[in-house]
């Protein structure tokens, strides 16, 4: 019977190790997913103009938690959930900024384009009446200046 | 004649202030995209490196990864042991068992380093231990094999008995 009793407690022991294991492993995996989706997302925000240099560091930081949890992983379990949950919540904070990052570099961008537009079409309307008056002002100035010039007889 | 003389001139300037205003909005980059991976030894220096250790034995070593590929990255490092059979390849990662996983994420012209405690599981002469230097890609959602890896030999023996 007190055989039985141990084999038994020991079975159960394995168990609860085993899924804590699944669990310590499923929270890495869940983490690097979501960080691969925050850095998808910050990614585009950079290929789309914004700047995303706060957000890069706060990225940053959220890696660094998630290596120094995985120090704790075998050791301390409480220490390392409540890492990777510090780490989580940054990732959070990126994901939920990293959308008006993006619409204000699309909007830098798309005045960049205006910006230019209006250069090249004031530069080509310059070049127009550069074309057209820049003949007649300088003779009108080549007269002003030289009107009171005399022609001497040699 | 002199006024179409100036009139050519003025239509010269302004050509080239649209030449540079096109220049500065397109802005092309002239360089090759590369990364960079290195491994350096406990001082942070390119010697150094360990050669002899015993199965178990923790070690020091620093990673260093740049980027320059026009955009920020994320990158994955993955350490592998093999021995000196294996011949490493840019084309293709080596089938290997992943001995630890590093991760960085790197601004444009940027670098980083960062310290890495290893320890070797089992004996072994003449092991090569692998760095492999991987990056994420946005588009695939997945990491691929940068074609950059680097090494250093190892002589892994028995644990020191205490």
């Amino acid at each position: 019977m007190k055989r039985k009793f141990i084999l038994l407690s020991i079975f159960l022991l394995f168990i609860i190790l085993s899924i804590n294991i699944k669990i310590l492993n499923a929270q890495n995996d869940n983490f690097l997913d979501q960080f691969e989706k925050a850095y998808t997302a910050l990614y585009n925000a950079e290929l789309n103009g914004g700047n995303i240099t706060e957000l890069y560091y706060k990225l940053n930081q959220s890696l660094a938690i998630y290596e120094e949890a995985q120090q704790y992983k075998q050791r301390n379990s409480t220490l390392y959930n409540e890492l990777i949950d510090n780490a989580t919540k940054i990732l959070n904070e990126v994901m939920s900024n990293v959308a008006n990052v993006e619409a204000q570099g699309i909007a830098t961008t798309n005045n960049r384009i205006l910006d230019f537009s209006l250069e090249m079409v004031s530069l080509v309307i310059a070049g127009i009446l550069v074309y057209i008056y820049m003949p007649r002002i300088t003779l009108y100035i080549w007269l002003k200046i030289h009107s009171k010039w005399k022609v001497v007889k040699k | 004649m002199i006024e179409e003389k100036i009139t050519l001139a003025t239509l010269a300037i302004i050509a080239l202030i649209a030449l540079a205003l096109i220049f500065q909005f397109v802005n092309p980059s002239f360089s090759e995209p590369f990364s960079e991976l290195a491994i350096l030894g406990p001082d942070m220096k390119l010697t150094g490196y360990p050669h002899e250790v015993s199965v178990g034995e923790n070690f020091t070593l620093y990673l260093f990864v740049g980027n320059h590929e026009g955009h920020t990255m994320f990158y994955e490092v993955m350490v592998k042991l093999v021995n000196n059979q294996t011949t490493l390849s840019t084309s293709s990662p080596l089938n290997a068992s992943v001995l630890a996983t590093y991760y960085f994420i790197i601004m444009n012209n940027q670098n980083a380093t960062k310290k890495i405690v290893l320890s070797i599981p089992y004996e072994g002469t003449n092991l090569r231990l692998v760095f492999e230097l991987w990056a994420f890609s946005a588009s695939s959602n997945s990491f691929y094999y940068k074609g950059i890896s680097t090494y250093i030999w190892l002589n892994v023996t028995a644990s020191k008995s205490v």
